[in-house]
């Protein structure tokens, strides 16, 4: 008898009765392979692993559940019809019925799959937690090459591009970007959107190789299925802000590929009109329409017409700084929001051609900056006097204003990371800026401190220390004393760093002591099960404890893991044992970094 | 008065008449020509008509079997009954035509249900489907609503009322790794030296073990053996000749054995049962005061065996803490297996030390961006690793890009003025190689920063570009 042997009438049970296997699925829900494939993938159903893979490790198990599920998808009949309409379309094909042909072609039957994204999507929260993947996947299509013959069509990049640069309009106007971090993947942004961390990735401005690993139809239906929660999420999100969502854009603008900063004119314009009613539009509006005549020819239509209304008084550059200034008067942002939105707040920017013209457009923005560009559509020439900083990144400028700074568009990152204007001198034009660290690790968990991080730290110490006693002082020369005072702060800054660490480690001390107390106090109390009196005494008793645990600390901590591993249950003990194992683990790496750093040091000096 | 001739027969009446008539005809066209004197034209006026009616009644009447006015009523009208139906059969006529099949399936008046039957349909409140608004529904563009407001979501969805508010399926996420996982620190762009060193060597061990793996590993099952052919006869000559000798040797050691005779035992005497008796009991005895003896001493050891019980369960228990540690360490950095295919992690994106120029213009990024995601959605199980597709050039192609993309606006507008004239496809994979050795002379020649060229060519044109790069370059 073979091992599974059921007999004929006997249900299944256990795993063989949870799971199914791919083809049995496919066989069940009579659809082809692809098809299922695509229905997993807009549904969320993903393969399972299970504990017994009754018909062998080799073949793909999902839950029975999910496919019951599946089975009684509208968009599964959707699937069907489609399928039967390329029937009809081959068959008129083979019969050289032309015209047949192209009619039902035109008449393909399509799916719409709103109704799964609410269903995977119950609230927008959800939605927003799982942005992540949708929000690389756009920007990495995006950036894709069109290839008609690879299933990637013109439209759908344009599509995604569409997407991703509303999405950062969103992001940068709302001063919502936290993080930053230039990879060699890409640049990883991180944004706090109603409270939620979304981390997304988007690529270098480099041609994008597809590879045969890929198989490039899974990695569109995930895309179908992105685009549409995208779209979803802006909608949502522009709402929030009251701007009308699908945005009417310049099309000049958008023509040289600046569609990013057309957006952000828009959310600016829109939102200002929102905020100032309708009388400022209508007062503006005779100096605009001569403006629109000159600017464009002929035929526009009404709605060009209003919408250049709308972005006109945007226009001059002074009107977005009103806008920063307007925005900071509302007090619905939290501390973090008008700490971003200050930070690059009174400086503006030139990006030379060399540099990565999408994202600093992106980030700059998002820190309450100006920033214009070379090439036509660009706010502002290379000449104004103004500008306060000039990004380069090339080995040698020709002719240099000495108003302003010339960086490198390394600058921009670390300062929004470290959430402070840094000292233009070590990113200066021609020099090996000082190393682009990831703000993702947490250096204090992780218990190795990169050196630059050290001073980047001690930077934003003095930079508080500085401005928190004298709130008055003009801005005017901020950056200069800074940079003189440094040396000096760092001393006073490390011993400040060293009374806060005592006054942490006698407060660390005495929040043991106190939990020791506690549990001391405990134990008799569980044991005698009376005692009022003793409560009083427990102090000096908790004391004396302390005293006799004082000579031998170790033992007592000892004593009380153990103690409190016996409270733990099983399964917790087994944790706390893995958790043990990964930090042991982390200590010997760190020791192995700071190890290594001493050699090389010694290596340089030798 | 006109009598009737007399008559003669029927026949010579009506022929006559038939002349008669000719002349009357033939008289009256005459008359108005000839005199009207005579006899003759008297009667030529005279009409005839009665009589010929007359001739003609009578020859019909002999003709039908005499004149109906004179018949009566009830010869002339009758009821015919001969076509009639009978009642039952004109009630069937009117009747929709049923067929027998669904005749036994109609609800039969003289059979009561069953109550049980009936409380169940009650319960159920009929679905009610609107399609009416599906047509709007079509023409709008997904993605122009707020999904998740309640209050205006069914009107929009245009679903019926129970589908409207969708079941949230609460469902437990495959794993515990990220969608978008940052890199590490030395993976930056410009890292810290520190940084770098641990990301490189993690980098360098990777490659190591696949290294180390193929040179511990079992030998691959060589492809060729040393040795001569051997041809079919001469294989069957040797199979045969083995056989032979087998059975020679068997028919020897069945000779052998036949002459052999069975040994004739030695009879057991009395003296000697009771002796082998007697041992045996003593065996006996003694094998069960062994067992006691050791039994207590078992029980002496009592506390040594709890204490090697304990041992062995402690043993069992870090086993199994082990494996669930490793097993959520596993989970953490790749998915279980799902198919037929293990999941290969793509190798870790780590700037060699010479590339590090910390200017991000001369960074050489990472152009497979599509292979990391597609091995994020693996990694995470949402997707089952499957079988390489067949290699293509693209996969050798891909370091040529790159320096493409390096080149300046400068060397571009020369290139493409060349590149009409070039079309060599497999020339063109071939110089991928050099294309790629290139990459650094590239670098140094390009004052003004790479341009993007995959907004502006197709892979194809690129890699024709490429081409065209070197001989520009070179």
């Amino acid at each position: 008898m073979p091992k599974h042997y059921r007999p004929a009438g006997k249900k299944k049970e256990g795993n063989a009765a949870k799971y199914i296997t791919r083809t049995k699925a496919v066989k069940y829900l009579q659809v082809s392979l692809q098809d299922f494939r695509r229905l997993c993938i807009l549904k969320g159903v993903y393969p399972r692993d299970p504990k017994k893979k009754y018909e062998g490790n080799h073949k793909t198990y999902y839950n029975m559940k999910d496919i019951h599920i599946l089975a009684h998808e509208p968009i599964l009949d959707k699937f069907r019809d489609i399928r039967a309409h390329e029937h009809k379309i081959n068959k008129a094909l083979a019969k050289k019925n032309k015209e047949r042909a192209e009619r039902l072609k035109e008449r393909r039957p399509s799916y719409k799959i709103d109704r799964l994204i609410r269903e995977r999507y119950p609230s927008f929260i959800d939605a927003l937690r799982d942005l992540d993947d949708c929000l690389t996947m756009v920007h990495l299509f995006a950036a894709l090459p069109a290839q008609t013959g690879e299933g990637i069509e013109v439209d759908r990049i344009h599509k995604c591009l569409r997407l991703s640069h509303e999405w950062q309009a969103y992001i940068s106007r709302t001063h919502s970007l936290r993080k930053t971090y230039i990879g060699v993947k890409g640049i990883y942004y991180q944004a706090d959107v109603q409270g939620q961390k979304i981390t997304w990735l988007t690529p270098h401005a480099l041609q994008q190789v597809l590879s045969d690993e890929v198989d490039l139809k899974v990695m569109l239906t995930f895309l179908e299925f992105y685009e549409t929660l995208l779209a979803f999420v802006n909608f949502k999100l522009y709402h929030s802000i009251d701007v009308k969502y699908p945005p009417i854009l310049d099309p000049r603008l958008e023509a040289l590929a600046a569609s990013l900063y057309a957006l952000s004119w828009y959310l600016a314009a829109n939102s200002k009109v929102h905020a100032l009613g309708s009388q400022d539009v209508s007062s503006s509006q005779p100096e605009n329409a001569d403006v629109v005549g000159k600017g464009t020819e002929g035929n526009e239509s009404e709605l060009r017409l209003a919408q250049l209304q709308f972005q006109l008084p945007a226009n001059e550059p002074g009107t977005l700084m009103q806008l920063v200034k307007e925005a900071t008067a509302e007090d619905t942002d939290d501390n973090e929001t008008k700490e971003c939105k200050s930070l690059f707040k009174n400086l503006k920017f030139f990006l030379s051609r060399e540099v990565p013209r999408e994202s600093l457009l992106f980030v700059i923005p998002a820190f309450g900056g100006v920033v214009s560009w070379e090439g036509e559509g660009a706010p502002f020439e290379e000449n104004d006097e103004n500008i306060t900083h000039q990004i380069v990144d090339r080995p040698s400028q020709g002719h240099m204003f000495l108003s302003r700074k010339y960086v490198q568009p390394q600058w921009i990152f670390d300062c929004v990371n470290a959430r402070i204007n840094l000292p233009t001198d070590d990113y200066e034009l021609g020099r090996v800026p000082p190393p682009h660290l990831s703000p993702f690790v947490d250096n204090e968990a992780e218990g190795y401190v990169p050196e630059y991080a050290e001073t980047i730290k001690r930077l934003q110490a003095a930079a508080r220390n500085e401005i928190m006693p004298m709130p008055g002082l003009d801005a005017e020369d901020i950056e200069d004393p800074r940079n003189l005072l440094v040396e000096g702060i760092i001393s006073r800054t490390e011993a400040n760093e060293a009374a806060e660490k005592k006054r942490k480690m006698s407060k660390l001390e005495k929040q043991y002591h106190d939990e020791l107390q506690m549990e001391v106090q405990g134990i008799p109390f569980t044991a005698s099960g009376s005692g009022s009196d003793r409560n009083m005494q427990s102090p000096i008793e908790g004391r004396e404890a302390e005293e006799e645990a004082l000579p031998d600390p170790d033992q007592i901590a000892k004593d009380a893991e153990r103690l409190s591993q016996v409270g733990m249950s099983n399964k917790k003990q087994k944790l706390y044992k893995a958790m043990k194992i990964g930090q042991e683990r982390k200590r010997s790496q760190v020791t192995l970094l700071q190890e290594r750093k001493k050699k090389a040091k010694a290596g340089k000096s030798a | 008065n006109y009598k009737p001739p007399p008559q003669n027969s029927v026949f010579v009446h009506s022929s006559s008449s038939f002349v008669l008539c000719g002349i009357i005809i033939k008289m009256g066209k005459s008359s108005k020509k000839s005199s009207r004197k005579g006899k003759k034209a008297w009667r030529a006026n005279i009409s005839t008509a009665d009589v010929e009616d007359y001739f003609e009644k009578s020859t019909k009447d002999a003709l039908t079997g005499g004149s109906l006015a004179s018949a009566p009523d009830d010869s002339l009208f009758f009821l015919d009954k001969s076509t009639d139906l009978s009642v039952k059969r004109k009630i069937d006529k009117n009747r929709d035509k049923i067929l027998h099949c669904d005749r036994s399936l109609q609800k039969n008046p003289f059979v009561v249900p069953v109550p049980s039957s009936i409380l169940k349909k009650s319960k159920k409140a009929p679905k009610v489907v609107v399609e009416t608004t599906k047509d709007v529904s079509k023409d709008q563009v997904s993605g122009m609503v707020d999904l998740w407001d309640t209050k205006g979501l069914s009107e929009i969805l245009f679903l019926a009322d129970e589908e409207n508010d969708v079941k949230a399926v609460k469902k437990s996420k495959p794993s515990l790794i990220p969608a978008v996982e940052v890199e590490p620190p030395g993976c930056s762009f410009n890292p810290s030296f520190e940084d770098h060193q641990d990301s490189l060597a993690s980098a360098v061990a990777e490659e190591m073990q696949k290294v180390y793996k193929s040179e511990l590993g079992p030998l691959p099952v060589p492809l060729t053996v040393p040795g001569e052919v051997v041809d079919e006869e001469s294989m069957y000559l040797l199979d045969v000749d083995d056989e032979n000798d087998d059975d020679l040797d068997e028919n020897l050691e069945n000779t052998d054995t036949g002459t052999e005779r069975p040994s004739k035992r030695k009879r057991v005497t009395r003296v000697e049962l009771n002796k082998r008796i007697r041992r045996k009991e003593k065996l006996k005895t003694e094998t069960e005061a062994k067992k006691i003896e050791k039994l207590s001493k078992e029980i002496d050891s009592l506390p040594d065996i709890l204490e090697e019980i304990a041992k062995d369960d402690e043993e069992k228990q870090k086993r199994h803490v082990r494996r669930a540690t490793t097993k959520q360490e596993r989970l953490k950095s790749g998915p279980p297996r799902l198919g037929r295919q293990k999941f290969v992690p793509a190798p870790s994106q780590v700037l060699l030390s010479e590339e590090i120029t910390g200017s991000l213009r001369k960074l050489k990024g990472c152009c497979t961006l599509t292979r990391d995601r597609f091995k994020s959605l693996q990694k995470r199980g949402l997707i089952v690793p499957g079988t390489k597709r067949k290699s293509s050039p693209l996969n050798d192609m891909e370091s040529v890009i790159h320096p493409v993309n390096t080149l300046s606006a400068q060397e571009i507008v020369c290139v493409f003025a060349s590149v009409t004239e070039l079309v060599d496809w497999v020339w063109a994979a071939d110089t991928g190689r050099k294309l790629y050795r290139c990459h650094r002379r590239a670098e140094r020649l390009d004052p003004h920063g790479p341009v993007d060229f995959g907004r502006i060519f197709s892979f194809n044109q690129l890699s024709l570009l490429g081409q065209v790069a070197v001989l520009y370059l070179f």
